[in-house]
């Protein structure tokens, strides 16, 4: 054929005879009709020529599943610092799995990465569509983990620590779409059958009860084959892991319905059910709008996390400051910080002080200072200050996104309840196909034309969609709850364990005290000497020359510019001697100071403190109780657990007299000092064989053999060392306060839990026979079974709710503010 | 009479025919959403764009079924549905051998619809960008006088089809046959592409094509031979 070409508008053969051009931007192009020439010159004139160019590219924007080769793009440098966390011989990440609906996914999902070598753990959590994916980076590409997720049919997001998961957002709006089509289908259907069923009663002309049943089926179409989709896919996985979830049983009894319903109205006799349909995808629909809903408030902490970091920073290179991406901040960057910033990594403070309010951080409502040398973290907000960083970790490495990967760990863990509920509802869904076929054929015997509308109703009603649903929906609410009180649950398990719990060993350093040594006493040792708030600002002058650990005790009293010691000489194993204004000073040990006026040893005070003297040339000038101070709530949320029935224990490694005074001030009975890690373990040992449950406190670094010991662990304060903790549960905050209302949260999710699955029970065991005996019509049945799924979603979201009463209360209220203001 | 046959050919002829919209129109589609932002809407504005061209049609159809009423009242019925409906067979089957042979035997007809779009396409400015609904409506009812054989073929049918109120039948069908084609049209366009140029399955439309003008076609005969 001598044809040029084929048409350039449509692609279509040029078809002979006399040839029809188009005048395209100065070329003739070859047209197969006239049709297309005018709808060339028509984008042509409308300026849209652009349009030719545009579509000679592969829909790239329309393929939303990238081919194998676009995963490699993740191994890039800048895309694992932002999605995957490494230490020496691990990599782990967090993915959001779009189209994942039940159990049996999840299944599907494990077996295809646990095949891959080089993959060493996978947790998913299919009520919250997240894994979190350890595999060993020498052995296996980031890229492989996405390709192998991405064959078996689902869609990977990873998801960085900080960014709001792009499958969230997607989901809730095609969850609404598909909605808004089934209650807007649904309506119209139901107003037809209004219809029909009034034209049972009065008559109805032929033609026009033919007319409204095909109506009806036409408005049916979009709600089975759109709206309903979820469940179909939702069942042919269950099918194809040979695990069967609810959502089985649903799509039998929409399509068996839809089906039969179609045939009645193509022959023109027998009832329809559209209605029915039409109801029981709306209501079951809404009923999942509502749990996704809730799953994605459990998000809700993580997202305002996410949502923390800033995109961009201010950093200093040799006094040159420019504004980069975070991503191009990398370990020793100098950064400037201005108030009202929110700090893009964590770092040292190298000038300069800041007033951080890091409430999202540690569910701490109260800013905090941080002077000079102290480390600070992503996510903490400026109120006021001014200071220079050096950046220390970025990316995946920040605390922040450590706090985002636990609350990842902790929605993919599910503990064994969640587990057993699984198990039990799959085998429920054989039950139920069972009960509605034998249902189906005894009615056959009894009253055939009943038969169908019977089996329908049985497999409806009987669907364990509120089983399925009672433990997941709370655990999720208890683990947002939680979280936004800084309280961060590693592994759920431990809900079920406070629940079992009668004995919590306490670590005395770090955990009931601060950790950190502080002033607790100025005695003023002469007459003529400055009141004690001066001595302390000289004292605190010249311990910033120190490096000693109780030095650090001064640092609240340090007033920059007020004194300035000169001529600072430190003697290690004794203290520090310097000038200030005019005055020879010595801080530290009584030989050391006494030594300096040469008189004689001050006295000491009580026990299991730390002393420090102060002195100048002609006397013993003061003496300074140094020690560790107990927690400022220890005392009420130690009462707090006794009162919940719980016997508290101090473990400590410290010396007797000290722990002694922690546990008199606390009431506490039981204490045991001077244990060593190994007697820590024997004594939790001890504690089991004698049959009590336990659960560790402790600073979740140096007692880790300890924490895993116990029933469960609870690591308190463990700060930048958070990847470290080895606990089940992490409290962020500075107050023991965090432990009892997690203490009481999970009292609430097991009697919520125990509702849920209760109801659950009563609600198939009372519906069960009332359909196998015929009383429910199909669209009884619908609405029966979306109410219960409904009502235990709604008692699940019941958690979110602040407590009545406890300790954790009036923090949580604060703290709650705090968050809003960061968050606007 | 027979136009209970008529429907189902003009709906045949739309879906087997409407495989070159997709190439032709597709583009009207992408071209129209290019300028709204997408979401919610956008199978609301397709929708809009499909009715509008319906509106088109069904006006196409009633006037080309009154006209053809005065035509069989002025040449007696049988002579004058004769002739109509022999013209409409004729050119789905000219539509048929297009595809099949790669023959364009409708282009006449085409280059006189090129007269009146060239008169409405000035108008087509007025409803860009189609932002809201009523106008998608409106670009739809001018998509629907794009110069296009297939169109013509299925007016033809209708003037055959006795009067105004089946006139206006026949493009139902036909714009329904079309719906299928032109709900893919701007969905997927890179698969389709390959596939609607395939020369075995352009042979095979075309195939079904002149069957279903046979098929329009074929009460005539009996009519035909009732009149000799």
């Amino acid at each position: 054929m001598d044809r040029p070409a084929d048409c350039y508008h449509c692609g279509e053969p040029v078809p002979d005879g006399p040839a029809i051009v188009a005048l395209l931007q100065g070329v003739d192009q070859p047209m197969c009709c006239v049709g297309c020439k005018a709808v060339a010159e028509f984008i042509q004139s409308s300026g849209l020529t652009a349009f030719y160019e545009h579509r000679d590219q592969p829909d790239a924007d329309l393929n939303l599943t990238p081919e194998a080769t676009d995963w490699q793009r993740f191994d890039s440098a800048d895309l694992l610092n932002r999605y995957v966390f490494a230490d020496d011989d691990h990599a782990e990440a967090t993915i959001d799995i779009g189209g994942m609906y039940c159990s049996a996914c999840v299944w599907l999902f494990d077996n295809a990465l646990e095949g891959l070598a080089g993959i060493d753990a996978v947790d998913v959590n299919p009520a919250t569509r997240r894994s979190v994916v350890r595999w060993q980076p020498d052995q296996l590409q980031f890229s492989e983990v996405l390709a192998a997720i991405a064959r078996v049919g689902f869609k990977p997001s990873p998801v960085a620590a900080g960014e709001i998961s792009a499958s969230t957002e997607d989901e809730y709006k095609v969850a609404l779409k598909r909605l808004i089509v089934a209650a807007a289908a649904g309506m119209q259907v139901m107003m037809f059958a209004v219809a029909l069923y009034a034209g049972d009663y009065f008559g109805i002309e032929g033609t026009i009860e033919k007319f409204l049943r095909t109506i009806s089926l036409l408005v049916t179409i979009p709600i089975v084959f759109y709206s309903a989709r979820p469940f179909f896919t939702g069942a042919w996985r269950g099918i194809r892991a040979r695990n069967p979830g609810m959502d089985l049983p649903v799509s039998i009894a929409i399509l068996v319905a839809f089906t039969a319903s179609t045939y009645a109205t193509w022959v023109n006799h027998g009832d329809i059910y559209f209605d029915s349909v039409a109801m029981f995808v709306f209501f079951l629909s809404a009923t999942r709008f509502l749990e996704m809903r809730a799953r994605h408030r459990a998000d809700d902490h993580a997202l305002a996390l996410a949502q923390l970091l800033p995109d961009t920073a201010i950093r200093v290179t040799d006094g040159e400051t420019e504004i980069v991406l975070l991503d191009q901040l990398r370990p020793g960057d100098t950064l400037s910080i201005r108030p009202g910033d929110v700090l893009p990594a964590d770092g040292r403070i190298i000038s300069g002080e800041l007033c951080l309010d890091e409430s999202m951080l540690t569910g701490e409502s109260m800013p905090v200072q941080h002077v000079s040398s102290t480390e600070v973290l992503a996510g903490a907000v400026v109120r006021r200050g001014n200071a220079m960083l050096t950046v220390s970790r970025t990316g995946a490495s920040t605390s922040l996104a450590e706090i985002g990967r636990m609350l990842d760990r902790a929605k993919a863990d599910r503990p064994p309840i969640a587990l057993l509920a699984d198990r039990i509802a799959s085998r429920f869904v054989v039950g139920v196909l069972a009960i509605a076929t034998s249902s189906a054929i005894a009615w056959y015997f009894i009253d055939p034309a009943r038969a169908f509308e019977v089996a329908l109703a049985t497999l409806v009603v009987t669907c364990p969609c509120a089983l399925a649903l009672a433990t997941p929906a709370a655990i999720a609410a208890a683990t947002a709850r939680l979280a936004k009180s800084g309280f961060l649950l590693v592994r759920s398990r431990i809900l079920e364990v406070f629940n079992l719990a009668d004995v919590i060993v306490l670590d005395k350093t770090g955990t009931l005290t601060e950790g950190r040594p502080v002033v607790l006493k100025t005695e003023v040792l002469t007459s003529d000497a400055p009141d004690s708030d001066e001595l302390l600002a000289i004292a605190a002058a010249i311990e910033t020359a120190s490096e000693h650990v109780l030095a650090r005790g001064f640092s609240l009293f340090y007033a920059p510019g007020k004194f300035s010691p000169k001529d600072v000489v430190v003697i290690p194993g004794h203290g520090v001697e310097a000038i200030v204004d005019g005055s020879r000073y010595r801080i530290g040990a009584a030989k050391f100071v006494a030594g300096l006026s040469r008189s004689e040893l001050p006295t000491t005070g009580e026990a299991g403190n730390t002393e420090v003297f102060l002195g100048d040339e002609r006397k013993v000038l003061a003496r300074f109780d140094v020690g560790d101070e107990l927690r400022a709530d220890a005392r009420t949320a130690i009462d707090a657990l006794k009162r919940s029935g719980f016997v508290p224990i101090i473990a400590s490694g410290d010396r007797e007299p000290a722990v002694r005074r922690v546990a008199n001030q606390l009431s506490i009975d039981s204490w045991h000092a001077g244990l060593s890690p190994a007697a820590k373990l024997d004594l939790i040992h001890e504690l089991r064989d004698q049959g009590r449950t336990v659960i560790m406190v402790g600073d979740g670094i140096n007692d880790a053999p300890v924490l895993a010991a116990a029933d469960a662990s609870i690591a308190l304060d463990a700060g930048t060392a958070l990847a470290r903790a080895s606990a089940d549960a992490v409290s962020l905050g500075r107050k023991l306060g965090s432990i009892v209302t997690a203490a009481d949260v999970a009292s609430r999710t097991r009697r919520i839990i125990r509702q849920n699955i209760a109801w659950a029970i009563v609600y198939n065991a009372t519906a069960v026979p009332l359909a196998v005996s015929g009383l429910l019509a199909p669209w009884m049945a619908a609405i029966g079974m979306s109410a219960s799924s409904l009502i235990v979603v709604v008692n699940a979201l019941r958690l979110h709710r602040a407590e009545p009463d406890g300790a954790g209360n009036t923090r949580q209220a604060g703290s709650q503010v705090i968050e809003r203001e960061a968050i606007s | 009479m027979s136009s209970d046959l008529l429907l189902p050919a003009a709906f045949l002829a739309g879906f087997f025919g409407g495989t070159h919209c997709i190439g032709m129109c597709g583009a009207i589609v992408i071209l129209f959403e290019q300028q709204v932002q997408p979401g919610l809407r956008q199978w609301l504005r397709r929708l809009s764009y499909n009715f509008g061209r319906l509106g088109f049609y069904v006006l196409l159809g009633t006037v080309a079924g009154a006209g053809g009423a005065v035509l069989t009242k002025v040449a007696g019925v049988n002579t004058g549905l004769l002739i109509l409906r022999f013209l409409a067979g004729f050119l789905v089957i000219a539509i048929g051998l297009n595809l099949l042979f790669n023959w364009s035997a409708t282009r006449f007809l085409e280059q006189a619809g090129a007269g009146v779009w060239r008169r409405l396409s000035p108008l087509a400015k007025h409803v860009l960008p189609v932002s809201t609904p009523a106008r998608a409506l409106a670009a739809g009812f001018l998509w629907g006088a794009l110069p296009c054989g297939l169109v013509y073929s299925a007016v033809a049918m209708a003037a055959s089809s006795g009067n105004a109120q089946n006139g206006a039948m026949v493009m139902l069908a036909f714009w329904l046959g079309t719906m299928p084609a032109l709900v893919l049209a701007g969905a997927s366009a890179e698969r389709l592409n390959r596939w609607r140029t395939n020369q075995a399955f352009r042979r095979f439309a075309g195939a079904l094509i002149i069957i279903v003008g046979l098929f329009a076609l074929m009460p005539m005969t009996k009519v035909f031979a009732s009149s000799i």
